[in-house]
């Protein structure tokens, strides 16, 4: 069997290492392609250099190991820029199994508890089960429905928990998922309590988004890694999203070279192919 | 209940209603056990009936067992223990499961997409131009390709998805209803 | 030690499951199983940890203040239970009333955020002013994919060629799913890159490589 026929039988084969290596090779040697940041990113970033002492900041999050690579940049950056703010409370809410041990990965990551004081600054509630359930309890009476947060402490002894019952108590509302809890969290905080809410989606989940977006029921979104590079730019962060752009950029290229060359051997080859 | 509250604001409904949305939370606590019911009931039958897959049964049946342990000794899905074995377990097999897909795609967008009709070729050019507006380096090999990428993308947001989520909303409405009047039992267990 | 397991089995398990670029293999069929156990684990411990706070913690608390509200919450304990009984063959009816309560509690919540959200809402962005060629464009696009929803296969002649618009637009609107779907996945291929390609996890891929080179060469002398 000479190379040609090796080839075109294991042509997947090409194909897998060809895209290992336009992935590979760029993040071993970046090229450093400017990253552009998008409206969407910019609106989320402005509203949350914007807040003021005493706001509230709610970041839901369903983050799993498998949307880990694209949605966890976005949350730390978001998380980094909130804790940033003097005076600006925030609460962690989860929506999935998996994302507590995110959500407190990227408190130690942030070093939360040595620079803000729990409970006065921040609370981490922790994981509630009942997807939609579990949100409006949350919107509606956030104390009727849990006792303790996270960490077991009771909410009555946490200071910022007091002022703070539910949805018409939260300035804005950041959800980082891959799955519907974005969509409950438009039907019970914003179509009951007109809450700002924002989005940090996969890729996958962001055309859903756009269409709320366009139509002012969200005030921005992080679109996956693109996303998550243009926020680490804005609060001069950079990190893995910022460096994964490049192997982006040549995987792309990749993608549309493989759907043009398909299409011309199809067509060049005539339709037995 | 739950509509009549979201309409008509009276607080010994509300407080009703906020207890029976609490109630749903904690059966969904209990539902989240299910599934692993059913794992360990079909795989331990398999181990017991020492099929040709059991070895991996086994390995399924144990893996579960030690995390639930772990979790339960320490009390915690935040203790540095369980971080461990989560971290060494769970998120590289998931990560890399799910990125999978981007291999597979590869090798479709050369062997499966074909531009054969109007349809096909209008994803095709729009993908196309979508991906050079999501990349970087669209912007690089010429300023107009994500221009042209961010006219598509507007279009198909104003359009498309946006009629895709109404249907959504009164697709999922009919649905509730058809359920809440019993006119559709599959739910429920079919119309036994 | 711990990090150098922790590196070296993060690199093999990854390299486990990639495997299966090369073909089906146990490799991967073991990676699998272990995901599955993990994962059906953490959620079991998730799912104690939350009945004992939201339900069982209350109860408690119920019995020694004497709060009627709070020791109601004996009721979805039982309902809860009650789930289970979907397993068997007898009692299976009695699941059915924990289901009616979570699909009628779901059904509520959702319906009235959708209307106002999803039609309500998205209708009203639709309505714009027809000022400019853009919002033409958009304002016809919105109505010929709603018709092409409504009379896919019946083709009323009053609407004549809109649905088809209609087919069209959703066509590019699915190729913007397409391509932020190769988005997507690729970020998911660059999280794993970015565990692989550092010492001393890239010194395994040269031993997978030659384990699957080696796989081959006597899998093709077997053939020939």
């Amino acid at each position: 069997m000479n190379i040609t026929e090796t080839l075109s039988r294991n042509y997947k084969q090409v194909i897998y290492l060809a895209l290992f290596a336009s992935l590979a090779i760029p993040m071993i040697n970046p090229i450093g392609l400017p990253v552009p940041i998008d409206q969407t990113t910019s609106n989320v970033y402005n509203k949350v250099e914007s807040l003021q002492p005493g706001d509230v900041v709610v970041l839901g999050s369903n983050i799993g190991a498998s949307i880990y690579a694209e949605v966890y940049p976005q949350y730390i950056a978001v998380m980094e820029h909130v804790l940033r703010k003097d005076g600006v409370k925030l609460i962690l809410v989860e929506h999935g199994t998996e994302a507590p041990i995110f959500a407190e990965r990227a408190l130690q990551e942030l070093n939360a508890y040595e620079r803000k004081t729990y409970g006065q600054d921040f609370v981490n509630l922790g994981y509630i089960a009942g997807d939609e359930a579990a949100i409006s309890g949350i919107c509606r009476d956030l104390h009727a429905l849990l006792q303790v947060d996270y960490n077991g402490y009771s909410l009555s002894t946490l200071p910022m928990m007091n002022d703070i019952n539910g949805a018409q108590d939260f300035t804005i509302v950041i959800d980082f998922t891959a799955s519907a809890d974005s969509q409950f969290w438009l039907n019970q905080a914003y179509a009951s309590y007109g809450t700002d809410i924002a989005f940090g989606l996969t890729a996958v989940k962001v055309p859903d988004a756009y269409a709320y977006y366009t139509a002012g029921q969200i005030f921005g979104i992080i679109e996956s890694l693109k996303g998550a590079a243009g926020y680490e730019l804005l609060i001069d962060r950079p990190g893995i999203a910022a460096k994964g752009m490049d192997a982006q950029s040549i995987a792309h290229l990749l993608y549309i070279a493989l759907i043009v060359l398909g299409n011309l051997a199809f067509y060049m080859g005539g339709k037995k192919n | 209940m739950f509509t009549v509250d979201f309409f008509w604001k009276d607080d010994t409904l509300r407080a009703l209603a906020t207890d029976l949305n609490n109630w749903a939370v904690v059966i969904g606590a209990f539902a989240l056990g299910l599934g692993a019911y059913s794992l360990t009931v079909r795989h331990s039958r398999i181990i017991y009936q020492k099929k040709n897959t059991w070895p991996y049964s086994v390995v399924l049946l144990v893996t579960m067992i030690i995390f639930i342990g772990v979790g339960l000794i320490t009390g915690s899905v935040s203790s540095s223990e369980y971080n461990y074995i989560y971290s060494l377990i769970v998120q590289p097999l998931s990560s890399t499961l799910y990125g999978m897909n981007a291999f597979f795609i590869a090798s479709a967008s050369y062997r499966a997409f074909r531009a054969k009709n109007i349809e096909s070729s209008l994803l095709l050019v729009a993908a196309i131009f979508l991906m050079l507006l999501n990349a970087p380096i669209g912007g690089v090999i010429s300023p107009i390709l994500p221009q042209i990428g961010k006219m598509i993308w507007d279009l198909s947001g104003a359009t498309g998805m946006r009629a895709i989520l109404i249907g959504i909303g009164i697709g999922t409405l009919a649905i509730g209803l058809r359920i809440i009047t019993g006119q559709e039992k599959t739910p429920l267990g079919g119309a036994d | 030690m711990t990090d150098l397991i922790m590196a070296l089995g993060t690199t093999t398990l990854i390299l486990m499951i990639y495997t299966i670029l090369y073909r089906e293999n146990p490799a991967f069929r073991l990676g699998e199983h272990l995901l599955v156990g993990a994962t059906v684990g953490n959620a079991v411990v998730l799912a104690i940890f939350q009945i004992r706070d939201l339900a069982f913690t209350k109860v408690q608390q119920g019995i020694s203040t004497g709060s009627l509200g709070k020791i109601a919450y004996v009721i979805p304990i039982i309902l809860g239970i009650a789930l289970y009984m979907q397993f068997s063959k007898t009692y299976k009816y009695i699941s059915r009333l924990s289901i009616a309560f979570m699909l009628a509690v779901g059904i509520s919540l959702s319906a009235r955020g959708l209307i106002s959200v999803n039609v309500i809402g998205q209708i009203k962005g639709a309505i714009v002013p027809l000022t400019n060629i853009q919002n033409i464009v958009y304002t016809v696009g919105v109505i010929s994919v709603l018709l092409y929803f409504v009379y896919e296969e019946r083709v009323s002649k009053a609407v004549g060629p809109i649905p088809k618009l209609g087919r069209y637009l959703l066509m590019i609107t699915m190729g913007a799913y397409f391509a932020n779907s190769i988005m997507g996945r690729l970020s998911m291929v660059i999280g794993t890159l970015d565990t692989l390609l550092v010492a001393p996890n890239f010194y395994l891929i040269p031993v997978a490589l030659l384990i699957l080179i080696a796989d081959a060469w006597i899998r093709s002398k077997k053939t020939t």
